[in-house]
């Protein structure tokens, strides 16, 4: 590429953005190669903003596992501002990586990481502004692949005419295997088409165009069949066996700008054994797997050292559930005590032990605290099996108000499987006898200002749960819970926030769709939709328009109650939760009755299973 | 608390760092370098450090201050040194110097600075005459942003704000030119202000091509002085 090309982007088109500092690509512990010594170029793009990419874990572990070998060059790709995607459009100019300003149409792989639904037309996007061809069938010999991971590749299917392939599961090795065959193909010499058929023999990578899908009359899947020799029926999840043996940079990238979490983010264990019903992380990555408390303190020290942050966050599904919590936490705040970092607890179950804890690592007193008790009533819970109990809730903000805090936010989720309108006024009940607690706490010694904020978002149901065969709530009813609840929370004290039913509708589509919605993506992008996760961006009635050109319903995906014997999309991906226990755990879910936490007594979800010898304890 | 002011360079690649982000870039520098920082008291600790002025965006500099506070006896040296080791790309210490005990701070001192301008206009000019009767005004109205309200637009006389402004070099279109400007909290121009009013007077277009600040400066008594020489304890 043309040098000038680069300075011209630096020196004139950044100066003409709202945030230039979102793409200088120089900050403290970027990875700058030669490239003279690089056979394989990985573009990691994250379709979404520089803020909120550079937030993420996954991109920070997969970043350097890959920089660490020595002929491998990974950069950083975030979506461009629309400021500053205007001017590359008006002036012919690619997308290019943060970190050499070289255009990603001319890598060995440009790789999405898939967080959210409604970032799916950013991936179209970000392809059309490298100007890679946005299909699969449309790249040739010379072109990049393009690969996606992350959570919501498990359910592939409705990027399946984009993505050349897929990598399920966690990356850490998967990764590096992956480049190895491609190491070997390209000396080798070999066709396109050999590359991929090679990485389908690694555990956990998913070809979609090796598979042939058919369907019945009334639209549901009939087989999903591969098309050729050699190539798995059904792709495995791939897992870490050993956290404490996995790989963690011991550098991380520290942002110029404000991102939003600008903190180390200190993993101290993946999966959850909660069991919550409509929770996809909760099932997707099982088993759990903590890292012992020497192995944490000994990263905490390396990325203290190389990052100079502040702040270390510890990251977890369940913070709370972490075993040794309190001795880990303990020692990490005498021993960083002098050197003014502090310490982070976010996902942590509010309890009087939690509280005290809390209370302990934040020596500035934050004046806000957060609880998810997810619905409103007892009933309620034990479908979803929230495993919280009115008396838990109270207890704890009780303990929250007398030792002085004012500011509590509830989360709920609205549109749950069997929810009533009366479940949905339990949501306002359960915020009454919280600000009924507050005023229990004598006048001199309570906080001022109370503030109870309720937050409802609407329930999408989600592949690998035992909701996957609900129908979500239609617009109408989502809207009339949401002004059922704002009439009741009209009083001084609440503040009522809710999430915008039409976004749920198009994200639930996604989250259960087939490969067939592949075009409506593509139809939606080319009527200019992008960064439909940002208010300001999502177009309601162009994503409508998508699924009418395109002559697809979208209520057959979000609306429509699936037998339990139909073939899902995504039924050829093995997560290791199986089947039988999803559907168990549905049958339990319509009966109201709970399951217990799996850290005491093994629930049989068949994760144990999927790894020969088992990884759980 | 020892105070130490350091002199650093803000190259090109942060030259798009705001001031705030600038701030967080040294604190989390300073933490790697193992500077023994003092801390404010009160609710919200934070390190003792103060710029002696914020810099445009995009704006480039070979003379920036900061004042810090240490609680340990550290030599100038060790600091720039290990500093050096631990700033990203495009932030480099030139100097440092332990101060007096009281010293004022740099960002009470400052009231000058000097910048370098490259412009491109469209065409060949006589910038020299351009300039004598663009300084020949006993004012020079420009309109000036308040960020604190709101961006509104006020009308302010920017001529006394003008110590110096000369060319240092021409050739055809292109024009270097060298300025010291009024800086801090008492009067502040910022070139970019200073040129939309040459711009005015002289009915030319130009293009910025690169603004530069090369030094920062304190009045003692009507003498211009370099930040680093004033309550310099060495």
């Amino acid at each position: 590429m043309n040098l000038n090309v680069k300075d011209y982007i630096y020196e004139k088109l950044l100066p003409r953005v709202e945030k230039p500092g979102r793409y200088i690509g120089t900050e403290w512990n970027s990875v700058h190669k030669d490239l003279e010594d690089i056979a394989i170029r990985f573009a990691f793009c994250f379709p979404d903003t520089y803020e909120v990419g550079m937030s993420h874990l996954g991109m920070k572990i997969l970043y350097h596992l890959l920089n660490d070998q020595k002929d491998i060059y990974c950069e950083r790709v975030f979506a461009p501002w629309t400021d500053l995607e205007n001017l590359m459009r008006e002036e012919n100019i690619k997308l290019f990586s943060l970190e050499s300003r070289d255009y990603i149409k001319d890598f060995d792989f440009v790789g999405f990481t898939l967080q959210y639904e409604m970032s799916y037309t950013n991936i179209i996007n970000m392809l059309d502004l490298a100007g890679i061809p946005k299909l699969t069938s449309e790249r040739g010999e010379v072109d990049t692949f393009v690969v996606a991971g992350g959570p919501c590749a498990y359910n592939p299917e409705p990027l399946s005419d984009i993505v050349d392939f897929f990598m399920l599961g966690e990356g850490e090795e998967q990764m590096l295997e992956v480049m190895e065959v491609y190491r070997q193909w390209k000396s080798k010499n070999l066709k396109r088409e050999e590359f991929l058929r090679l990485a389908s023999k690694i555990r956990g990578v998913y070809v979609p165009s090796f598979y042939d899908v058919t369907y019945n009359e009334d639209n549901t899947i009939k087989s999903i069949i591969p098309n050729r020799d050699g190539v798995p029926e059904k792709v495995k999840k791939r897992v870490i066996k050993d956290l404490n043996n996995a790989y963690f940079p011991d550098k991380i990238v520290v942002p110029f700008i404000d991102i939003v979490h600008d903190r180390i983010m200190l993993e101290i264990f993946r999966g959850c054994t909660r069991g919550c019903r409509f929770c996809q992380a909760g099932m997707i990555y099982r088993p759990v797997r903590e890292r012992t408390v020497e192995d944490l303190l000994s990263l905490a020290e390396k990325l203290v050292e190389s990052s100079g942050y502040e702040e270390i966050s510890l990251s977890s599904l369940s913070t709370g559930d972490y075993s040794k919590l309190s001795e880990l936490a303990e020692k990490l705040l005498s021993k960083y005590e002098k050197d003014r970092v502090g310490l982070s607890l976010p996902s942590l179950r509010i309890d009087s032990f939690s509280l005290k804890l809390l209370q302990e690592v934040q020596k500035v007193r934050k004046t806000g605290l957060t609880f998810a008790p997810e619905a409103g009533s007892q009933r309620l819970r034990d479908v979803i099996n929230k495993n919280v109990t009115e008396e838990d809730l109270i207890n704890s903000v009780g303990a929250a108000f007398d030792s002085g805090y004012s500011n509590i936010k509830l989360y709920f989720m609205i549109g749950l499987p069997t929810e009533t309108m009366e479940d949905v006024e339990g949501i306002a009940d359960l915020g009454y006898k919280v600000l009924d607690r507050y005023y229990q706490v004598p006048k001199g010694q309570r906080g001022k200002g109370i503030n109870v904020t309720i937050s409802t978002s609407s329930f999408v149901p989600k592949p690998f749960t035992p909701f996957q065969w609900e129908p979500q709530d239609t617009i109408e009813a989502m809207r009339e819970k949401q002004k059922q609840l704002q009439k009741m929370l009209r009083k001084k004290g609440f503040s009522y926030s809710w999430s915008d039913p039409n976004l749920s509708f198009i994200e639930a589509v996604f989250a259960r769709g087939d490969r067939r919605i592949s075009k409506v993506l593509m139809r939606a992008w080319e009527l200019g939709c992008k960064f439909d996760g940002w208010d300001e961006h999502f177009k309601y009635e162009t994503w409508l328009q998508a699924f009418e050109d395109c002559g697809i319903d979208p209520k057959f995906y979000s609306q429509r109650r699936r037998e339990l014997e139909e073939i899902l999309p995504w039924s050829h991906i093995d997560v290791g939760v199986t089947k039988k226990y999803l559907k168990s755990e549905y049958k339990k879910a319509l009966k109201g009755d709970t399951t217990r936490d799996c850290r005491s007594v093994c629930t049989g979800c068949g994760i144990n299973l999927l790894e020969e010898g088992g990884v759980c304890k | 608390m020892i105070n130490i002011r350091l002199k650093f360079v803000k190259g090109p690649e942060t030259k798009y760092i705001s001031h705030l982000d600038l701030v967080r870039t040294f604190q989390r520098a300073l933490r790697r370098a193992h500077v023994p920082m003092v801390y404010s008291q009160g609710f919200n600790p934070h390190p003792e450090m103060s710029f002696a002025s914020a810099l445009g965006i995009g704006v480039t500099s070979l003379g920036e201050y900061l004042d810090i506070g240490v609680n340990e006896n550290i030599s100038t040296e060790e600091i720039i040194s290990r500093l050096n080791n631990t700033l990203p790309a495009g932030l480099q210490i030139e100097k440092a110097a332990i101060l007096k005990e009281k010293a004022k701070s740099a960002m009470a001192l400052v009231s000058h600075a000097r910048y370098t301008i490259h412009l491109c206009f469209d065409n060949s000019i006589d910038i020299d005459s351009s300039l004598a009767s663009f300084l020949e005004q006993d004012n020079i109205p420009a309109m000036k942003e308040q960020p604190k309200k709101n961006f509104q637009l006020i009308e302010v006389d920017i001529r006394p704000m003008i110590k110096e402004l000369k060319l240092l070099s021409q050739e055809g279109p292109k024009i270097v030119l060298d300025c010291l400007l009024s800086c801090g909290s008492k009067a502040n121009l910022k070139p970019e202000l200073l040129l939309q009013a040459l711009r005015k007077h002289m009915k030319e277009i130009f293009e910025i091509k690169k603004i530069e600040r090369v030094e920062l400066y304190t009045d003692v008594t009507g003498k211009i002085t370099s930040l680093l020489l004033i309550d310099n304890a060495g």
